[in-house]
């Protein structure tokens, strides 16, 4: 039997097409110095960036690892994290993601990939601590739900400069405390950190549209998965709630423990830098709790 | 027909057939004549309880249905990952009997707007010696797979390959290998 819940609905299609135009935009901004030094090194930089994107589409979710400190675990090394991700296929009808926890200590989640086929899990130990069963599944199936709407691959594409950009930014920012040599190395390679902050910016709104949208998606469509819109709205809190107690701080509360997931930032269930590309957990919860009041009356 | 609708149950195009639970009755004749697997009388539905009202009621009308005909043994537990399994009891020679149960349940839930929930329907089996299967039905896929529990969290893949050799004419096998998911813990294995 063909599973029907696969099928992407073809207005969220075009929605997410129109929101990757400023992506777009910014991959060509990219590419467009190149043309200053003639057509033809302008149209190999794009052939170039043509290649490195059929590239990326397939090898996508080894990069957001890579960049999240992650690895893929097996069954054997992590039966309960598999155990909850299965029960959420059994339930959804979804062939079983790859499963991966990245060793950083910020509660967070994400899913990256390019469709179900392919799509990949993953969770911090931070993540693991913080909550309980139920609120795990309630993360995961909010991840689930991004494999599921088949948007990993558009959040993936639109995450991808401010990936390289905050890669390039985590690396500046390490040259600094490598003794005078570093921070000489840092002050010459003050305007690659300039460009990539500039990038990082202008990637991070351009997938703001995107992935601010995907995200309610993703709560909404996560909990019809599990069917407990309070285990969400009660991992939300906890993940947002800084180890400094400000709730949905800004990108001053402990930037230290969130360094190691800003790359992904814009793919995490919530934002690991920027709270701009997300909606404010304070929303996301009330949604989720008027959606419990609703079950709870019975409606 | 958006991946919402599928979920909330809307205008489904490929409704999971339930009916083909009832294909389990002639699978089990057919597993002790060929593997000497045979029935406990033992069956479990498992679903994801939902918050709120209305689910708490459905559960209860649920029970009320089954405890209600003959007086079947029913049980309603817990798993530690938060699903509600209903273990129903038959005679063991009754597999048609705890079919009907089974499916009883599976519509009920369904009827009730809760088939997004449903996770999958199991009955089991024991072996020649004492090997413990289960036959899976997979809900949202209409499709059927073995599970064989070895101890210490292990499977006995030899012996779910075996098994569908055995019925694989008698039910629609699910053929994608990677979704003949373990249930560990299930009740009534």
């Amino acid at each position: 039997m063909a599973a029907p819940h696969l099928a992407p609905e073809p207005a969220t299609a075009r929605r997410t097409a129109a929101a990757l135009a400023p992506v777009l935009l910014v991959y060509a901004a990219t590419v467009a110095p190149a043309f200053l030094l003639g057509p033809w090194w302008g149209l190999a930089a794009v052939a170039a960036l043509l290649a490195a994107a059929a590239v990326l589409c397939r090898t996508m979710d080894r990069w957001v690892l890579w960049a999240a400190g992650a690895r893929p675990v097996g069954a054997d090394e992590e039966p309960e994290l598999h155990a909850v991700v299965e029960r959420l296929c059994l339930s959804s009808g979804l062939p079983k993601p790859r499963v991966a926890v990245s060793a950083a200590r910020e509660p967070n989640a994400f899913a990256a990939g390019s469709g179900p086929g392919s799509a990949v899990v993953c969770v911090t130990e931070g993540l693991r601590e913080r909550l309980g069963p139920a609120e795990l599944a309630a993360v995961l199936g909010h991840e689930m739900a991004h494999v599921a709407g088949r948007d990993v691959l558009a959040g993936c594409v639109a995450a991808f400069p401010t990936l390289c950009a905050g890669l390039v930014l985590d690396g500046w920012a390490l040259l600094w405390r490598g003794g005078p040599l570093g921070a000489l190395a840092a002050v010459l390679l003050a305007p690659l950190a300039a460009v990539a902050a500039l990038l990082y910016g202008a990637g991070t709104l351009a997938a703001m549209a995107l992935s601010r949208r995907r995200e309610l998606r993703a709560d909404e469509a996560g909990t019809l998965l599990t069917g407990r819109p309070g285990d969400l709205a009660e991992a939300l809190a906890k993940i947002s709630a800084r180890p400094g107690g400000k709730a949905g701080a800004g990108p001053g509360a402990g930037p230290a423990g969130r360094r190691t997931l800003r790359p992904v930032s814009t793919l995490c269930v919530v934002p690991a830098a920027l709270t701009a590309s997300h909606p404010p957990v304070a929303d996301r919860r009330a949604r989720l709790l008027t959606v419990a009041r609703r079950l709870a009356a019975g409606a | 027909m958006g991946f919402l609708d599928t979920l909330l149950g809307r205008s489904k195009p490929a409704p999971p057939d339930l009916d083909r639970l009832f294909a389990l009755s002639t699978a089990a004749l057919t597993l002790e004549a060929a593997a000497g697997f045979t029935p406990t009388g033992l069956g479990s539905v498992c679903f994801r309880a939902a918050e709120g009202g209305a689910f708490a009621r459905l559960q209860q009308d649920v029970q009320e249905l089954l405890d209600a005909d003959r007086g079947p043994q029913v049980e309603i537990s817990q798993d530690s990952y938060g699903y509600t399994w209903l273990l129903a009891q038959h005679d063991p020679q009754d597999v048609p009997g705890l079919v009907t149960d089974l499916h009883a349940v599976n519509s009920t839930l369904e009827g009730g707007g809760f088939g997004p929930h449903l996770l999958c329907s199991l009955v089991s089996f024991t072996g020649p010696e004492r090997q413990r299967l289960a036959l899976v039905y997979l809900y949202k896929r209409g499709t059927f797979y073995p599970f064989a529990p070895l101890p210490g969290d292990k499977r006995d893949n030899a012996l779910e390959i075996q098994v569908k050799g055995a019925v694989g004419a008698d039910l629609p096998f699910e053929d994608d290998l990677s979704r003949w998911f373990p249930v560990w813990g299930a009740p009534g294995l």
